[in-house]
């Protein structure tokens, strides 16, 4: 098991009043160890409400494993608690419905997301299932400003967006994917009524 | 080369909020490309009040928070077909900053299969017709018929040739009809044609200059929203109007506005003790404008406010 002890970002201990000062310790999926501070874990509404039910000590904090995060690899996970370090005790942004949403992209946020768009789209996900509001919506203004000036045909490419057809032959093949045995019945429903069967049974 | 990114394999809520970030160009085309992108545009739920589509210069205004003009065709000195073959040029133009992105789609031939698309994807029951000036008008009345043929008319505004345009969009829920001041004044069957229209069920009628309104007309008026811009009404006869509403008449009438423009052009202010003479009233101020208001209420308990300002008569019902 690979650990990274310290913080990920260095914590200003002057900002952090006394009863936070607890850092809890997180496993990627791949075995990377992380310290996040509590205020840092509030940016996840997911962690947050995690820990809170575990309600550790501090000793617990170093003496039990550290808690196991199964779908997130490390390289995403340390960008994920980067961002939650940088913007922790800022307040998290209600959804007002209002379109298109005004999201500025801060400095710090666009060199962290200087990134490709494989990992881009791990942090995403991952933002997606940690609740973390404010990184889902800069992840994914990033996204949507890949939009902007494409023609129908290149954004088809950008985003890889399939045609109807694709679609239709994606969801058939899903459904035949899910239950075989549906399959199997329908191809003797056909075999049979070829046949001149009147009754399948 | 720009590297691609699978939107529409994120969780759902990342694709919505993705797009929630689009422009409104970029969510057009965006809405074009698939049935799957088309539904997932129509669920970030952009909705428009309305769609206005202004045929004289082919020009479709969609008032959404980005306030939005349409326009077909590559320039405004080359416009497009109305029933082109080949894929008509779209351009979107944002009003706040009046960039404007032009693009071509495949199947998206006729301005008709736009107005579907925009009707679709904004979610806009129904379309609002605006004919300006017959000079103006790009394309021909049957051809707009041709465009718009199935839709349900919201607004159909005619300010000029009112009565050749109705008669080519008879059904709409809200009319709005003017002339220009040089036009002659309508006679005959013109004028007969125009005055049966405003008898009929129109749910909100606007008169500008077509035709002066006078007593007659607008007791014979059944529209339950009626706004008023030329008239030969006086004082008096509003006073007549008032009491023979208290009577029973103009029964479907909800709310009435006669904007006396000629008072307005006179400075001649309307005289309220006329208007009000000898019907029984109760004077209170409006909440939000402070303006005095007065109750008048029929003997089964309908009750109606009456504001006289300036120039300008307000009567509506209260519920």
């Amino acid at each position: 098991m690979s650990v990274e002890n310290a913080p990920v970002v260095d914590v200003d201990e002057a900002a952090i009043p006394v009863e936070k000062k607890m850092y809890y310790r997180f496993e990627s999926n791949d075995k990377k160890e992380f310290r996040v501070s509590e205020l840092a874990i509030q940016q996840s509404e997911t962690l947050n409400r995690l820990v809170e039910a575990m309600g550790y000590t501090s000793e617990d904090v170093e003496n039990k494993p550290a808690i196991a995060i199964e779908n997130i690899d490390g390289k995403t996970l340390k960008l994920v608690f980067q961002w939650c370090e940088h913007h922790k005790g800022e307040a998290i942004p209600v959804d007002d419905g209002s379109v298109p949403k005004i999201v500025e992209i801060p400095e710090f946020d666009a060199k962290l997301m200087d990134i490709d768009n494989g990992l881009l789209f791990k942090l995403i996900w991952a933002a997606d299932y940690l609740n973390i509001v404010q990184l889902l919506n800069v992840s994914c203004k990033k996204v949507a400003n890949m939009a902007q000036g494409k023609t129908p045909a290149q954004l088809r490419r950008v985003y890889l967006l399939p045609s109807d057809e694709e679609d239709e032959a994606a969801k058939r093949a899903a459904q035949e994917a899910q239950d075989p045995r549906a399959r199997e019945v329908e191809e003797e429903f056909e075999e049979r009524k070829r046949q001149g069967g009147n009754s399948f049974f | 080369m720009t590297p691609s990114f699978p939107l529409l394999q994120l969780p759902s809520r990342a694709i919505k909020n993705a797009l929630k970030h689009f422009d409104v160009p970029e969510l057009i085309i965006f809405s074009t490309l698939s049935n799957r992108a088309k539904n997932l545009v129509k669920s970030d739920k952009r909705d428009a009040p309305i769609i206005e589509v202004f045929f004289y210069i082919g020009c479709i205004n969609i008032p959404l928070s980005t306030p939005t003009t349409i326009m077909f065709g590559e320039s405004r000195q080359r416009e497009c077909d109305i029933e082109s073959l080949t894929p008509c040029p779209v351009r979107v133009i944002d009003e706040r900053t009046l960039n404007e992105t032009s693009f071509t789609v495949p199947g998206f031939h006729r301005v008709r299969d736009w107005l579907v698309h925009f009707m679709n994807i904004f979610n806009v029951p129904m379309i609002d017709i605006i004919f300006l000036s017959r000079d103006a008008w790009k394309y021909s009345l049957e051809s707009v018929r041709n465009v718009v043929k199935g839709f349900t008319i919201g607004h159909v505004a005619a300010f000029e040739n009112a009565c050749e345009v109705i008669k080519h969009f008879p059904i709409m829920n809200s009319l709005h009809v003017d002339k220009a001041d040089s036009d002659p004044e309508l006679q005959g069957a013109d004028l007969n044609f125009i005055k049966k229209l405003f008898i009929g069920n129109i749910p909100s009628l606007c008169v500008s200059r077509v035709i002066p309104i006078d007593l007659n007309t607008l007791l014979m008026m059944n529209s339950p929203d009626i706004t008023v811009y030329r008239t030969t009404i006086t004082e008096k006869e509003l006073n007549t109007f008032l009491k023979l509403w208290l009577k029973g008449a103009s029964s479907n009438l909800q709310s009435l506005h006669i904007d006396f423009v000629e008072h307005r052009c006179r400075d001649i202010s309307l005289d309220l003790s006329v208007i009000m003479k000898g019907i029984e009233i109760k004077k209170s101020n409006d909440e939000k404008t402070d303006v005095p208001k007065y109750d008048i209420w029929k003997s089964d308990g309908t009750l109606a406010d009456v504001t006289v300002l300036n120039y300008d008569f307000y009567f509506n019902v209260r519920h």
